[in-house]
Parts: C-alpha cells; structure tokens; sequence
C-alpha cells in the first residue's frame, strides 16, 4: 500500500513538470504581453520595458522557465504579473470557496443519484427505469450556463427567494477563516446567521453544478447495481428473509460503490471545468473565474498556479480512489 | 460537462464478438417501439439535413443585419423573434447548426482518429514506446479540459477553428486510453494469436483482426462525445473564445442574449433549446446504439 | 444625413437633458476660464472653496445600519491598490482613498485645488509654486506637508506613473516651508498642472518607508494596503467579491452632513447579474449596463438612470501606413459608406456624434460654434472615391476589436455591413485590447498589409482635461503616442502639437491645438463615431450623486447618502 501510494507520488512529479512546459509554452506563444495588461492602455514602451525588466522577461525562455520551476520546487509560485500579489495568497483565497462548491455539488449529486439510481435498477424497465433515464439526459444536455441564468431569474429575480449572486450577503461578514469554507467557519464560530446565508447563497450555484454529475453518477449506480443484483450474496440474502431495504442499502450498494466512486473520481476534472462556468454566471469568487482572469490577462503565473493545483487535486482525488480501492478488494494491492 | 458516456467501459467486462446483422436488426425494431428514442432519431436525421442544406429552411439571411426591427418578440414573420442587431433568429439558429453539428462531429472524428492511432500503437507496440506514449496521455488527461481549451485558444486567438484545434488536443488522450485498452485485450485473444501464427505483419493484424474487434465501444464514445463537443463549443464562445462573429453560432447567441433575458426573452432561449434538443437527440441516440452494442445493460 | 444638429438629440425625454446640457455648457466655459486666469497674470492665484483649516470630526452615523453602507456595482476588480501604479477604471476608484494636489471637478470637469489650496505659474512657466492645505492626515495619523509630497512625487518619478511626460520634466522637487512646494521643470508643458489630476496621488511616507522591501518602494505591500489622505479606507479585501472601504473619521472635509460611511465594492461583473442585483436592491449602484437595458430600467420605479455626455469618443482607426486605406481618398470612402443613422438605430438610441477628432469641450464655447466639415453618408460618392483610389472592385481588411463592449460588437457588425455595400469585405478579429495594442507595438508588421492591423475600434477619453491628453495619445507619431498604432504621421500636426505644448500661455497653445484638429479632420485618420453617455443606474433611495462630467467611470462616495 504505502509502496503504490509513494510510487504514484513519484509519477506526479513528471506530470506536474509537463503541466508547467506545456502552459509556460502556450502563454509564452500568445502574441499579447502580460506587462501591458498589467501597465494598462496607455502604457509607454519605457513604462513596458521597465516591467519586463523587472520581471526578467528580456531573458531565453528557457531560462526563466528553469527559474520558475526552481521556484516551484520551493513553494513559491511566484507572483501575479497583474496584481504583484503572489499568486500563492491568490489560490488560497479563492480553492476554498471552489472546494466548497464542489464539494456541496459532490454531496447533492450523490444524495440524488445514487436513490435514484437505486430504484431505477430495482424497477428496471419499469415508469421509474425510464423517468431516470431521462432525468439524467435531460440534465445532462442541459447547458450549464443557460441553466444558471433560468435559475437566476425563476429562484432570485421573480420570486426573491435565494440569492443570485456571491458567496454571502454584503452585510455579512465573512467567519474567520480557518478552512475558508464560509458554512464550516461559520459553524465552528458557531455563527448561524453567517452559516445559513452562505448555505443559501450554495444552493443556486452547486445546483448547476450537480448537473454535470447527477446523470452520470444516476447512470453508473443503475448499471453497477444491475451487476451486483444477480450476484449470489445478494440472492442469498435475500433469501436470508432480510428487509429489502437492508439487501439495497448494505449488500448490495457497498459492492456496487466502487465504481460509483470510480467514476465520480474521473469525472472530478469536469466537475473544475463546471465550476469556470458557473462561477462566472454566479460571481462565485472561486479559482474556476480566477483561471477565467488570468486566461483573458495573460497572467501566466496564475494560470500555472491554477493548473497545478487543478491537477494535482485531480491526481490526488484518483489516487484516493485507488487506494479506497485497495481497501476494499485485496486483490488490487500490488 | 460531459454527458453520460461509457468511456470507462473496454477496461473491463468480457470481450464482445462482432455485433451479428440480426441484433442491429433487433436494436431498429426496438428502436421502432420506443417512441422517445424514434424522436430523438427523427431530430437527429432532421439536424442533419438542416446542417447540411440550412437555407432550404429559411428565406433570410442571418447575418443580415435590420436596424428597423430590433428585439422583436416571435412572429409569424420571425417565428423565433429577431436579436438586437435585427437579425432573424430562426435563420441564425438553423445555420448555427451547421457550425455547432459540423464542429462537433468534425472535432470527434479527428480526435478519435489521433487518439485511436496513438492508443492502439501504444497498446500493439508495448515497451518503451507504450510508455512514452502513455505518459504524454496522462499528461493530457490531467488537464480539465475546459481549462487547456481556453489556454490554447486563447495563445491561438478566437476563431472557429482555433477552438476546434484546441479541443482536438485536449480530446485524442481520452481516445488513445481507450483503445489502448481495448487493443491489450484483444490481443491476447486467440484469432490474433492464431493470425500471428499464420504468419501475418504485425500491421495487418493491427488493422484487419485487432481494431475492427475494437471499434464497438469507440463508436458508442464518439457518438456520445459529439454531444459533449457540442456544449463545450457552445461553452468556449460563451466565454467569448468560439466562433466569431457574424456567423451564427448557439453558444455565442446564447451568450449574447443572456443580458437580454429579462426583456426579450426569446434571444437566449430558442438558441439554448437548440443546444438542450440536439445533445439531447444526440445522447439518446447514443444511448440506443449502445444498448445495440452492448445489451448487457439493457437486457 | 445632416450633422448631428445637437447632443442633447440623444437624451431627448430623459429626466437628465438639462442637466446634461448645462454641465457641457458649464465645463467649455469653465476649462477657459481657469485657462485665462492662469496665463494672464502669468502667477495666477486659485483660491478654493473650502477652508483650509481641517475639519476633524467623527463620521455622524445619523445613518445607521443599511442607510450606512453603499453597495456599489463595482465595474471591475482593482489589481493592485497601489495609487501610482493602477490604470483606468481601479484608478478613479482610489480617488476615494488617495488624493492629488489637484482634480477634476465633478461638475464642471475642470482642474480645482484638492490638496493643493493653490498655485502659481512663474512667467518662464519652468517654476510652479504649490500652497498646500494644512490639517490635512494621513491615515495613520501623520500629516500632510511638502515633503510628504516630495515623497510621492519621487516614487512616481522612479516607478515612471502616468503621466510620465509630466515627471519626466520635473527638475528639481524643494519644500519651501512645511506648506508650500516648487517644482521647477526642465521645458514648458503648456498642461503640466492638468496632469497632476492623475498622480502623485499622495500616500503617507511613513507607510512608504516602513513598507519599504527590498527596494521595491512598497509596492507589494501598497498593493493590497492603502494609507492615503482620502474620505475612506480599504479595511477588507474578500478577493473576487467586495472590497470593503470605510469611513476614516478626521477626513479634511469633515463629516458634517450626510454620507455614506461604508462602501462595500461589489465585484459582479455579469451585467445581467449586476441588474438582477440592483433591481432587487441588494446593489445601490451600477454603471455596467447593456444599452437595451436603459428603457425597462427607466421604467422600474425604483430606479433612477443619470446620463452624463461625456468627451469619450468612439473611433474606427484605419492603417495609415499602407493598403488601401494608406490613401486618403479610400479613407474617405469609408466614412462616406457609413450612415450614422442606421447605426445609432442598431445601438436602440440615438448617440452624440463626435464633432471632431479632440473633442470641441476641451476647447471652449468660442469653438463650438466652427462649422465641422462631416463627410456625411453617400454610398455614391464612396463608391466614386474608391474607383478614383483603384479599387473600384473592392477589397478585404480585417477589424480590431476588444471583447466585453457590446457597442463595439454592435459597431463591428455595422460596420461589416456597410463596408459590403462599398464592396469591401471586412472580417472582424476580437482581440484582447493588450494584444491589438502588442501588435501594434511591432510597427514593422504594421506597415505590411498581410500582417498589419487594418482597421481598429477604440474608445479614447482625456487622461487630463485638455486637448494635448488625445493629441498626445493619438495624433503624434509612435511610440510616444502610444494609442497611434496604425501609421497616421502629419509633420503638421505633430509641429503643432509640440509647439501647443510648449506654449506658456493657454490661449495660445489653445490656438494651436485647434488648427491640429482641423488639420486631422482634413487627414482623415479615423472614422469618427459617436461621444458616449455614460449612464449611472441608482436605487432611487441614493442621494447626492452627481455623476462626473470628465471621467467615465468615477465615483465620489463622500457626496453620496442615502433615504430609504
């Protein structure tokens, strides 16, 4: 186990070095320079040459890529050529609030799906089978950000009843932050008022974002169910006489999880490109409209900023399912 | 993002034999009792030709611009209202779907084409080149998607087919997985293993015994993934990063029209049911081409 | 089509027309009043309004709770902080925070005396003399002197802050007493105390010297932190959301009165989710609009639109260096093929049309009058030009412009559509405005067809209020004119415009600067379009604002309060 966990460490670190050439390449072939953005429209080339000096910009590419990474390596993901802020202070104001969103939208799916995955197995062919089945297509072809407007307009501007925008009421202030994720904070500073503002201002956006997932996850628990059915054990304890409750639930949705979780796993990097369009659509100051930001500015180092910890999320996420994995069938231990 | 497809599907699961003529058959007559997917198949038939002939369906131009009736609300004359520059709607929506069909299905096929190259030599091949190979597949699966999209048209520029070029890169990995996958396993059987015997080049058995035993699964992702390329087209212009402008084109309609929703509501609506019908269409009939594929789920 | 007789066309039957058209009459005369006054003494002496004594009281909360607090749609996220080093829009929204020596005034657009109490000229015009305000604090409590403001005259000097011609003059920089500075300069520059509008907008030393990291003159620090002189302070940045500015109790115009004394920034860059906002109330204030908008805002109860005409003018630049529209006569052809009615028709309302290239209200009444030779539409005589020129066949160009406009999306496609009657097939390229503005920077592609830009929309504002700010941006030949991009070069006007500038007395450079105009208008350069209006949407319950007449985007929160 710790051996498969340390030897898929060590595969990450080429995979993040090629992330890093492969962005660095692309924003370096772009015919407009992050210096003017940052300088503004009427910078003068003295103004535009100072900049890039500062930057050592004037250097091989090469060069400063082998400074960039070296800086990586210790930490330092270097600063914003926009803001001048490092883009580390960047990434941990805004993972949070995409954690959070993601996270929220993982939980709604799931409570979702997998019932309704459930019975659409159990009634297979049946009105319910088919009611799934087009559930999950019709949220699946819905598009994200027309979705997010009808939403926005129906929940928030004809009926008041939540909000459309942002993370928490602009009078509110945000709990302090020790995760970053406004409900938990709030919880653990035991703020209520705080704590079910934020829940309100999640219900839109992870709504949306739970369209991306829901058909899928209802579509795998169906299928995997379907498997795990006809398996012996479940006949056997069935025959058992136990409720059928206990058979869905405990015999047969434990086995049936793996790949469930399999794919949720996969499926987490469409859940990040989700999350660019709906944060735009809802103001969500998240990294998905950051990675938005710094696209339209050219500001490389956010934007590998981003992508690393895009990735490396990603990776993590496969890598706990692997493990889970491991876990729960021996025989995939190496 | 993307929709339900069975990519993940060749990494495990028996091996399925050549799909016999009589279960096709099986399949259409299904086809033929399920109304909703009979639709789906009709809409899918009618997109196409609308792709293909757009100005047998509406006698205006759609870029032409008419100050004289902006935001018009749906009429007999413009059954799906006019935009704010005056244009006809319906005519911008039938000729958007040559744009959003022909760049989905355009971006699919040449990225199963690389990807299926690239998977099966990876997976035929072995050894080092499989290794080198598929490390540069990873390498492109971990990226989300939309992100490298946005990053490549962005060092690209806008334009149609700038984003068709990005997704392409962003797409093959996705294909070259899964026919590596799929190339291991049938390799192993016993017509190839037989095939070699015979004395046959490793070419040969490549493309006559190995891939046409793969091809199932690919097709059932393509015609999936086509439904995916259309939203994350339809994505890339709102987001400014598509087709430009005049050409008519869902995503950007919808992107456009999104500030007008409140007085004119038709502007974002008729070209994001558009979008919704097709992937819809798409995923449906997707759906029933695997269940034709592959009737392990459905029966 | 006949000249567009008068602006006020485009506000017809809105609430703001008079006010509109006093204000314009109001900034003309204004401008050459403070003109005359200061070049005929030679040392003229501005006296402000207000006294100089600081009026230190604690903010009066007769507004609490929501009466207290301002949500302001902000229209985008400042990137830095950081005074001198911010651009455009961030940059009118820290004049809330930091203060000149001298600003635009909110009506009239005309220098006055903000930290400056007044200042003379001396008749070399090389020596200008400050009286600064006393009582003036600083955030952290140090106050306000000369040699504050010789500190931010010298980090705006080394971090070269707009506008950099004016440091770039500076000679020697001398406190006098604690209150008064000189500046002596190196050459004449006719608008240099118009410049100080922009910087240095002043920041307590000590936070400068005490922020100070590795040389870097507190930039890092300053991005994210502020201690300036100004009726609020940043106290918190929730990124991506609101920035948090709150009233700083001994701000030198006192809070006698009513204000707002908290301001929360809100960063909801969606315009259709800014207006779902603020027709909710759960924003104040926007200004981030779409134009078709405008009626159904109008008609919401709750609502006021406030229009301002503002000097903003909206041009198509066309490539002088080379191709077709290197010739005069194919540039005329195109302003020929343009019908300015049928695009103010797509736009949903009528617009100002720009009278001339510098706008005639950083000139004065005197010009207002001057008959401006328009080349009106007449496809005919387009088509005619274009024979003459050669290309009676047409040809293709392609056009420049950025994203998140929608006017210049809609003027693009106008655009394409009337140029086809012209035979000329137009491709549009949406390009961020930074990419268009590198390509241009290579000149070299720009002199060739196959890779130049051919034609490019952009807006152009004044950096300062007066004609030299577009002269100097536009007209004058690249580099230092930075938005001239596509080759226009008249030896004339650049003649002009040098001696303009370096005149003493503003009459005359004023002369100057209008005979450029003339020259330009003859030159065809551009396709001039239309001034914009900038509207500000408002909950009813705001009071107090009066929207800037020079400024497009600015803001005083101070003048703000609200009823509800």
């Amino acid at each position: 186990m710790v051996v498969l966990v340390v030897r898929r460490l060590i595969a990450l670190i080429p995979l993040l070095l090629g992330v890093t050439v492969v962005l660095f390449v692309l924003t370096h072939l772009l015919p407009a320079d992050p210096v003017r953005v940052a300088l503004g429209q009427d910078a003068t080339p003295e103004q535009v040459r100072a900049y890039r000096e500062e930057l050592q910009l004037n250097t091989p590419l090469w060069q400063q890529y082998i400074r960039y990474v070296g800086n990586l390596i210790r930490g330092d993901f270097g600063k914003s050529i926009i803001s001048r802020r490092p883009v580390v202070q960047d990434l941990r104001a805004f993972f949070p609030a995409t954690l959070e969103l993601t996270l929220t939208s993982i939980i709604f799916s799931s409570v979702v799906a997998i019932p309704l995955g459930i019975s659409a197995a159990v009634n297979r062919g049946r009105w319910v089978d088919r009611l799934a089945q087009i559930l999950s297509l019709f949220t699946a072809s819905m598009p994200v950000f027309w979705f997010g407007v009808l939403l926005q307009i129906i929940f928030y501007a004809r009926s008041g009843w939540l909000p459309a925008a942002d993370r928490l009421d602009a009078d509110l202030t945000p709990p302090a932050t020790i995760t970053g994720m406004y409900t938990f904070d709030s919880l653990v500073a035991g703020d209520t008022a705080v704590f079910f503002n934020a829940l309100k201002h999640l219900v839109l956006p992870a709504l949306v974002l739970s369209n991306i997932n829901l058909a899928i996850l209802a579509r795998i628990t169906r299928s995997s169910m379907l498997d795990v059915l006809g398996e012996g054990y479940v006949v056997t304890a069935r025959a058992k006489g136990l409720s059928e409750r206990r058979v869905l639930y405990r015999h047969a949705l434990e086995n049936a999880l793996v790949p469930i979780i399999t794919i949720a796993g996969m499926r987490f990097g469409d859940l990040m490109a989700g999350a660019i369009l709906t944060e735009t659509i809802f103001s969500w100051p998240g990294i998905g409209r950051y990675a938005v930001f710094s696209i339209e500015r050219i500001d490389y180092p956010a934007l590998i900023g981003f992508a690393v910890v895009a990735t490396l999320l990603y990776a993590l996420v496969n890598l706990g399912v692997d493990i889970m994995y491991a876990v729960i069938d021996p025989r995939m231990r190496p | 993002m993307r929709s339900a497809v069975a990519s993940e599907r060749g990494k495990g699961g028996p091996l399925r034999k050549p799909v016999p003529a009589a279960r096709w058959a099986k399949g259409l007559s299904w086809v033929v009792r399920d109304p909703t997917t009979a639709l789906a198949a009709v809409v899918m038939v009618l997109l196409v030709v609308v792709a293909a002939v757009p100005q047998m369906f509406t006698t205006y131009d759609p870029v032409q611009i008419n100050p004289g009736i902006r935001l018009e609300g749906p009429s007999h004359a413009h059954v799906f209202g006019t935009d704010h520059l005056g244009r006809d709607l319906f005519a911008r929506v039938v000729f958007g779907t040559r744009t959003s069909l022909g760049t989905s299905a355009l971006v699919v096929l040449f990225a199963a084409l690389i990807g299926v190259t690239v998977g099966s030599l990876a997976g035929y091949g072995g050894g080092l080149v499989d290794e080198a190979l598929m490390r540069v597949v990873d390498l492109s699966l971990a990226f989300p998607l939309l992100v490298l999209a946005m990053a490549i048209v962005a060092a690209l520029g806008p334009g149609l087919r700038n984003a068709m070029l990005a997704l392409i890169f962003v797409w093959w990995s996705q294909y070259a997985r899964l026919a590596r996958g799929l190339v291991l396993q049938v390799r192993e059987r016993e017509f190839v293993t037989a095939a070699r015997a015979l004395g046959a080049s490793g070419v040969t058995i490549l493309y006559r015994h190995i891939l046409p035993n793969c091809f199932p699964p690919l097709l059932v992702k393509a015609t999936l993934d086509i439904a995916v390329a259309v939203l994350v087209t339809a994505s890339l212009s709102f987001l400014g990063l598509g087709v430009l402008p005049p050409d008519p084109d869902w995503g950007g309609m919808v992107s456009n029209g999104r500030t007008f929703i409140l007085d004119a509501w038709w502007y974002p609506t008729f070209p994001g049911l558009a979008i919704f019908v097709t992937v819809m269409a798409l995923n449906l009939v997707g759906d029933t081409i695997r269940d034709i594929l592959d009737p392990r789920i459905r029966e | 089509m006949p000249p567009h007789p008068d602006h006020s066309d485009a506000l017809q039957g809105q609430p703001t027309r008079r006010e509109v058209l006093r204000r314009g009459v109001a900034l003309s005369l204004s401008m050459t009043a403070a003109r005359g006054l200061l070049a005929a003494g030679g040392a003229a002496v501005l006296t402000p309004t207000q006294s100089s004594a600081a009026q230190v009281a604690r903010p009066r909360s007769k507004a609490t709770g929501k009466q207290a607090i301002l949500n302001f749609g902000a229209v985008q996220e400042p990137s830095t902080l950081d005074p001198h080093l911010s651009t455009s829009v961030a940059d009118t929204m820290l004049k809330n925070i930091y203060e000149p020596l001298v600003d635009t005034d909110t009506d009239t657009g005309r220098v006055v005396p903000t930290l400056a109490v007044s200042w003379s000229v001396a008749r070399d015009g090389l020596s200008v003399i400050f009286k600064l305000r006393g009582g003036v604090l600083f955030h952290d409590g140090t106050p306000f002197n000369a040699n504050a403001a010789i500190v931010n005259f010298k980090r705006c000097i080394a971090l070269k802050s707009y506008i950099p011609e004016a440091f770039d003059a500076i000679d020697s920089l001398e406190a006098l007493d604690n209150l008064t500075l000189r500046v002596k300069l190196k050459r004449v520059i006719n608008p240099w105390v118009s410049m100080l509008s922009l910087n240095p907008k002043m920041i307590s030393p000590t936070a400068i010297e005490k922020q100070t990291q590795g040389g870097d003159l507190a930039k890092t620090w300053l991005a994210q932190n502020t201690v300036g002189t100004g009726a609020y302070m940043h106290t918190r940045w929730d990124r991506g959301s609101n920035l948090v500015w709150e009233a700083f109790p001994k701000y030198w115009r006192g809070w006698e009165g009513r204000h707002v004394t908290t301001v929360n920034n809100r960063i909801v860059l969606e315009p259709g989710t800014q207006r779902l906002l603020l027709e909710a109330g759960d924003l104040d204030v926007e200004m981030n609009y779409t134009q078709d908008a405008l009626p159904a805002l109008r008609r919401n109860p709750n609502l006021n639109v406030v229009g301002v005409d503002l000097p903003n003018l909206l041009y198509i630049r066309l490539n002088n260096f080379t191709g077709p529209t290197a010739d005069v006569r194919v540039r005329k052809a195109i302003s020929y093929g343009f019908d300015y009615s049928a695009y103010t028709k797509l736009l949903g309302f009528d617009r100002p049309r720009a009278d001339m290239p510098i706008p005639v209200q950083l000139f004065g009444p005197g010009y207002r009058a001057v008959k401006i030779p328009y080349l009106t539409y007449d496809p005919d005589m387009g088509r005619k030009l274009l024979k003459e020129a050669g290309h009676g066949n047409g040809f293709q160009m392609n056009l420049f412009h950025d994203p998140g406009v929608p006017q210049k999306a809609i003027l693009a496609e106008y655009f394409q559509s009337a140029m086809s009657r012209l035979g000329i097939k137009v491709k549009i390229v949406v390009e961020p405005f930074v990419n268009i503005l590198a390509r241009g920077a290579d000149q070299q592609s720009q002199k060739n067809w196959n890779t130049a830009v051919h034609t490019w929309i952009l807006y152009t504002a004044p950096l300062y209020p007066d004609a030299s700010s577009f002269l100097l941006r536009m007209y004058t030949p690249y580099p230092a004119a930075v938005r001239n991009l596509l080759g226009y070069n008249s030896p004339q006007v650049a003649r002009l415009t040098q001696e303009a500038v370096a005149q003493k007395d503003f009459a005359a450079a004023t002369k100057l600067y209008w005979q450029a105009n003339l020259q330009i208008v003859q030159d065809c350069p551009d396709l001039m379009l239309d001034r914009s209006i900038q509207f500000t949407i408002l909950r009813k319950w705001v009071k107090g604002h009066r929207p800037h007449a020079l400024e497009p985007w600015r803001w005083t929160y101070w003048d703000a309060w609200k009823e509800m």
